[in-house]
């Protein structure tokens, strides 16, 4: 997407470095003092445009009740991070690495996730529309009721996954890996869901 | 459905189309003035009061491709805005048009535009290419590709997507004209026809 962000200042780094900083989080120390007030100041504003947070790893953190439009999360990493009754607008998570987060009640629209790993999520009565799901593994998993209509799981991974009473119309299961015994679809519309290539 | 993203100067709403199951992007000035419209397979209330809110006037409209599902709203929008019209056609259902020379970029309204004209799919397909984003149409969806009912024709599509494309820079983000975004390194990760190894298709019968 074409949001110009500025280059990292570390010599020959050809990344991009995160907003409000001069450097990409590769050239980052975790404990960087800058970094922690990067974190805060996200906590602090629920609205938030066009950042570049690319490969940071995101802990502890309450971001209940945000809105975040175009943003890129790509390659971020996501520990016991709150987004309750977030809104995620056209962002991009490609590869990026979940785990004990609380995604429930969120609404992603138009966004990327290709290739993710989630662990121990909670996605529960959340509008997953419209959105890129291919390549994701997920393990333990509970989107039970959630909305994931035309949405792509193409290559996906499932293992113990709850996906009760959720709308799968148009979403597109091919090549995807979902063990009965782990992964339950009960009261869900998983006969309008595409499971084969046309 | 409609969706917005916001760039420093620039701004990009996407529509949902519920009839055609295709995606119209519009682009334009944070500030206001001239906006750009991809593929406009839908132009209904969301979009006019989109328009009202960012005060854009849409002057031009690019077509990836001549297929219903990127241009029912086309007649619409003509009613409203008297809009340039760019294809890879001198006419589109009979409306006089810009016509696309391959490759050839074009120049509006300060914004560079790539154009990639993929034959391989069909005599009018292209796809546009704004700073880091390329609106596929048609020829490229994430995880997998444009199809004609000419299996030899598939092939010639991968092997050209697989030369034109793959080498680009893995960020490049991809607005398809149907389904979710996605990146180049997502499609080279996951997209079976870009890696080489398409899934069998079931028969076809034409009566």
């Amino acid at each position: 997407m074409a949001i110009f962000f500025q280059h990292c200042s570390v010599p020959y780094c050809k990344r991009e470095a995160i907003s409000f900083l001069d450097r990409c989080a590769d050239h980052l120390d975790p404990n960087d003092q800058q970094l922690s007030e990067v974190f805060r100041l996200l906590q602090s504003q629920p609205n938030w445009e066009g950042l570049n947070l690319r490969r940071l790893h995101f802990k502890n953190l309450q971001l209940e009740q945000h809105h975040f439009e175009n943003c890129y999360f790509n390659g971020a990493r996501f520990d016991n991070v709150n987004f309750q009754n977030c809104h995620f607008t056209n962002c991009f998570f490609d590869f990026s690495i979940w785990r004990d987060c609380n995604l429930s009640h969120s609404r992603f629209m138009f966004c990327s996730l290709a290739g993710s790993k989630f662990d121990s999520i909670q996605w529960t009565n959340s509008d997953l529309l419209h959105t890129n799901f291919n390549g994701c593994r997920f393990t333990k998993v509970d989107f039970h009721s959630s909305d994931l209509y035309f949405s792509r799981m193409i290559s996906a991974q499932f293992q113990s996954v709850d996906l009760k009473d959720c709308n799968l119309k148009r979403v597109m299961f091919q090549d995807t890996n979902l063990p009965n015994e782990t992964v339950s679809m009960r009261y869900s519309n998983d006969e309008e869901a595409e499971w084969q290539w046309k | 459905m409609a969706v917005e993203i916001s760039y420093p100067s620039l701004k990009l709403l996407c529509f949902y189309s519920l009839e055609n199951f295709s995606n119209t992007y519009i682009l334009g000035p944070r500030d206001g003035g001239n906006a750009i419209v991809i593929d406009p397979g839908v132009f209904h209330a969301p979009i006019l009061k989109s328009l009202e809110k960012w005060h854009w006037e849409i002057k031009h409209i690019l077509i990836t491709r001549q297929a219903q599902a990127h241009i029912r709203g086309l007649n619409t929008i003509l009613k409203i805005f008297p809009a340039d019209i760019y294809a890879k056609s001198k006419s589109v259902h009979g409306i006089k048009c810009h016509e696309l020379h391959p490759n050839y970029p074009l120049h509006l309204d300060n914004l560079n535009i790539g154009v990639i004209h993929f034959p391989e799919l069909s005599h009018d397909s292209v796809m546009f290419w704004i700073y880091r984003m390329l609106f596929s149409g048609d020829v490229l969806y994430a995880g997998s590709v444009g199809q004609n009912f000419n299996d030899s024709s598939l092939e010639r599509i991968i092997n050209a997507l697989q030369h034109r494309l793959l080498d680009q820079a893995e960020d490049l983000t991809i607005y398809p004209g149907e389904g979710p975004p996605t990146t180049l390194k997502a499609e080279r990760e996951f997209n079976r026809w870009l890696k080489g190894q398409p899934p069998a298709r079931p028969a076809r019968f034409f009566l």
